[in-house]
């Protein structure tokens, strides 16, 4: 077995393992943003396409997940209600509620 | 009429009612009488959201219109199963009665208005009402609320009131 061999070798042996970052296989994440007291929770979430973010709504009031341009939306929220989207390409960037827009949060 | 001058006069028309000749002032309201006064200030921003839906063609203020009749109905609601569950009513008194008198005639004097008159004088009183109510709920009732289920509850409407006035101070600016 020749040096190129070995290295070839050892190549495929971490691609096979965890070890290794594979691109497109990268396992999703599942995030948890609450809406506690008028405040997404948290308030900066660092996402990649793919992730799941699931918005829970703990206020006694509904509120929305909302894109800035409302190209995504959660839907209205009653009080323990949830709902979960899977992150697009555009859908980094600040998000607000649609029914009280000085609540805002970020993806990024 | 300028927006400092229309929130003198909301000012001044919150401090009077507030402060009335004779005995009476809100620092001696009790907890039964609170709950009547916020219920009544909650009924009157419906009453100027229902006014505005049917008067305004103006998204914007309709979103917010819909927000203040879905929030101040829940927060009533809300305030009504309680009072039910420690089994006692909410009671008139001078504050509430004040306040209706002084929404009577701003809904009359709103409902002579049209086009982006309109939408600016519901904007600005919106405003003023929910920094005077908000100030109120604050500094006088929710300090001298005795019980403590009804003084959580007052906590959790002044989050969404002070949202509510976050709110109309982006539409003011956005008709400005």
């Amino acid at each position: 077995m020749n040096r190129r061999s070995v290295l070839k070798g050892l190549v495929a042996a971490l691609a096979a393992s965890s070890l290794w970052p594979r691109s497109g296989a990268m396992a999703a994440t599942h995030h948890t943003v609450e809406i506690l007291e008028f405040t997404f929770v948290p308030q900066r979430l660092k996402v990649a396409p793919g992730d799941k973010i699931t918005w829970i709504n703990k206020d006694i009031v509904p509120h929305t997940a909302t894109a800035l341009d409302e190209s995504w939306d959660s839907g209205s929220l009653e009080q323990g209600q949830r709902q979960t989207l899977t992150v697009s390409d555009g859908m980094r960037g600040t998000y607000f509620c649609r029914h009280h827009p000085s609540m805002v949060a970020e993806l990024v | 009429m300028t927006l400092k001058h229309l929130f003198a006069g909301a000012a001044l028309a919150l401090t009077l009612a507030v402060t009335p000749a004779g005995a009476e002032s809100p620092a001696d309201l009790n907890d039964l009488e609170i709950a009547h006064v916020a219920y009544t200030a909650d009924n009157i921003d419906i009453r100027y959201a229902h006014l505005a839906l049917g008067i305004s063609t103006n998204p914007e203020i309709h979103k917010f219109a819909k927000t203040m009749i879905r929030d101040h109905n829940k927060v009533n609601e809300l305030a009504l199963a309680l009072l039910k569950k420690l089994n006692v009513s909410p009671k008139d008194n001078f504050l509430s009665r004040s306040l209706i008198k002084g929404s009577e005639k701003l809904v009359d004097e709103m409902a002579g208005l049209r086009g982006a008159e309109f939408d600016k004088r519901y904007a600005e009183n919106e405003l003023a009402y929910h920094q005077a109510v908000n100030k109120l709920v604050e500094h006088t009732f929710i300090p001298n609320i005795k019980n403590a289920e009804v003084k959580a509850l007052f906590k959790q409407g002044l989050q969404i009131f002070k949202a509510h006035e976050k709110h109309a101070e982006m539409m003011v600016k956005a008709l400005n």
